[in-house]
């Protein structure tokens, strides 16, 4: 026992000794990196995509993974920018042996079937005029926003109870699935809608209830999936529907939230 | 992140304790961060000027300035105290003000021997100068006479700075994006700049300063935040040319010895929680970006800048002081003080 303690004793003694830290400085170990930054030439592609990484920090290894799994020590090394040809959820991750590894970046590129970029199309009410994108073919124009909402044109932001989307598409085409591409941003008030229902020649062709669009989530990007009656379409109307008010965590409560949407997908 | 990282290294220490030597790994793993590029590097002081919050709060921490006495002033828009003034250690001399609900830009100028600051309240849409303790000089209030505001709450002031011959200069960076000339007594000289993307107009003209580095050739610079760029003006208003700084959302410049110093409230694309300071050298060239990336051109042209370590949360100010360290006060950063930037 008197052994174990004057080993114990002289451990203690050395780690005392060794210990430099004796100033007021914050050491590498406080902080994490930054994410790096995702980069896509277009996160909706009809035949590839090419993904590139930036964060141009010294002594830095990047690692990512393209099949939605976690990023870890094992992941493959980014070394150049990656050409994608399947629909993939890609995240990547800095290391840096002084300081925590960074969050994940994380980005959803997709193949899509149908480009309805031809389509006429009308939003009403109008978008808020400071996020008013490139006007409302900016949901039809294969280019999305990122979660970085203040810079950049692919948003509409509106802040009604009902938004109504009517496309008309230049030929026929079969679907089975519509997609609407929002943003979740719930510190700047942007929530997820409360409720999408999806109309053909004024018959209720699909809807769909998002139970969790009070959960507080912060930061998304989300694909809303709304499945619709199997058939050719040459028109829809798209009503997106509000939360009511912003829920009773958030302080903003009893406000009206914001709804973001930068694309809208038919397959 | 701290405490986690307490708790880590304690457990590790106690692994060591049980296993033998790799205690003193563990322990030698500690090292003083330092941040920026080049020239122009520093360590972190994370709990210089921490106060008790009970007695005094800030809320946003929004300008710094070194007064001729070499103290540090803080402004913030928490009306119990909206001036604190620290020494150059952080410890609290004195605090004042408690009229200033909207206390967002703090500008000091020594005149004819005698230091007066500029605070411009974005809630009381005017520009107030005191004297150094606080004492209401001048005020300067929405310039209806300009023709360019129907009423004082499109007038929202951010900053203000002053020349050598007293003429004040007043940046309407949260308002209609004008910039004020006034004369040293109050009249209004010119009005010129506005919202728009030509040249000479500004998204967020945040910040304003007088660059005195040719002493002989004064000229404005002038902080378009949104549009991530300086634009500098000749002193009667007349557009002369920009730097570039993408990625860096960039709030007042600050001149000291021959270099421009900026806050950097957010940067990349804009990312919550972002941020980091960046500093210009006498060609106006980026040198380094304490907390963000690296530095670099090609062509020419600054690539684009993003945060590297997350040491900071939007950045709002950063004061210079006489041994050339760095305090950078910081807004929505979840009501911290400022932190100290020591250069090595």
């Amino acid at each position: 026992m008197k052994l174990i303690v004057a080993y114990l004793f002289v451990c203690l003694l050395f780690a005392c000794q060794d210990s430099p830290k004796t100033n007021n400085f914050a050491s590498t170990e406080t902080f994490q990196l930054a994410s790096p930054i995702l980069e896509v030439d277009s996160a909706l592609f009809k035949n590839s995509a090419t993904v590139a990484l930036l964060f141009n920090v010294p002594n830095t290894v990047l690692r990512y993974t393209t099949d939605g799994k976690e990023v870890s020590m094992d992941s493959e090394v980014y070394k150049k920018p990656i050409t994608v040809k399947k629909s993939a959820l890609i995240k990547a991750k800095a290391f840096h042996i002084d300081y925590w590894p960074s969050d994940e970046s994380v980005i959803q590129i997709a193949k899509i079937k149908n480009n309805i970029s031809h389509a006429a199309i009308k939003v009403s009410p109008s978008p808020h005029p400071n996020y008013s994108g490139m006007g409302p073919e900016s949901l039809i124009d294969m280019q999305k926003g990122s979660i970085q909402f203040r810079k950049g044109d692919k948003w509409l932001g509106f802040q009604s109870d009902i938004i109504t989307i009517d496309l008309k598409l230049d030929k026929e085409i079969p679907a089975s699935k519509v997609y609407i591409s929002t943003l979740i941003d719930q510190m700047s008030w942007i929530f997820s809608p409360d409720y999408i229902s999806i109309y053909a020649n004024n018959k209720q062709i699909g809807s769909k209830y998002l139970k969790d669009s009070e959960t507080q989530i912060g930061q998304k990007l989300q694909y809303i999936e709304v499945p619709v009656t199997e058939s050719n379409y040459n028109q829809l109307r798209i009503l997106v529907h509000s939360l009511e008010k912003i829920p009773s965590w958030h302080q903003a409560t009893g406000m009206q939230p914001w709804i973001f949407i930068d694309e809208i997908l038919i397959e | 992140m701290k405490r986690r990282n307490f708790i880590q290294n304690t457990s590790i220490a106690t692994m060591g304790l049980i296993t033998g030597t790799p205690v003193l790994n563990a322990m030698t793993s500690y090292k003083d961060a330092i941040i920026g590029h080049g020239t122009h590097k520093y360590k972190i002081d994370l709990n210089w000027g921490a106060l008790n919050a009970n007695y005094y709060p800030v809320n946003d921490c929004h300008e710094m300035v070194q007064d001729s006495k070499g103290r540090i002033l803080l402004l913030t828009n928490n009306t119990k105290n909206n001036v604190i003034i620290y020494d150059k250690k952080g410890n609290l001399i004195e605090t004042w003000g408690t009229d200033y609900p909207g206390a967002h830009g703090l500008t000091l100028k020594n005149e004819n021997g005698t230091d007066m600051l500029y605070i411009a309240d974005n809630v009381r849409n005017e520009v107030i100068k005191t004297t150094i303790d606080g004492k209401v000089a001048q005020i300067f209030s929405y310039p209806k006479e300009s023709g360019k505001y129907p009423s004082k709450n499109q007038y929202i002031p951010t900053e203000t700075a002053v020349a050598d011959n007293g003429d004040v200069y007043i940046a309407d960076g949260y308002g209609e994006q004008y910039i004020m000339h006034y004369n040293a007594q109050g009249k209004l000289l010119n009005t010129f700049g506005g919202k728009g993307d030509a040249d000479h107009q500004f998204y967020n003209a945040h910040g304003i300063c007088i660059d005195n580095r040719d002493a002989a050739n004064p000229t404005l610079l002038i902080t378009a935040r949104q549009q991530n760029k300086l634009k500098r003006f000749t002193m009667d208003g007349k557009y002369i040319n920009s730097i570039d700084l993408p990625g860096a959302f960039i709030c007042r410049p600050v001149i000291a010895g021959n270099h421009i110093y900026l806050a950097t409230i957010w940067s990349g694309d804009g990312d919550e929680g972002s941020g980091f300071v960046s500093i210009l050298d006498e060609n106006n060239t980026l040198i380094s970006a304490p907390g963000g990336s690296a530095p670099s051109y090609e062509n020419g042209k600054l690539n684009k800048m993003h945060q590297a370590i997350k040491i900071f949360h939007h950045p709002h100010d950063v004061c210079v002081d006489d041994d050339e360290n760095l305090y950078v006060a910081q807004w929505n950063s979840g009501k911290t003080y400022p932190i100290k930037l020591s250069r090595v």
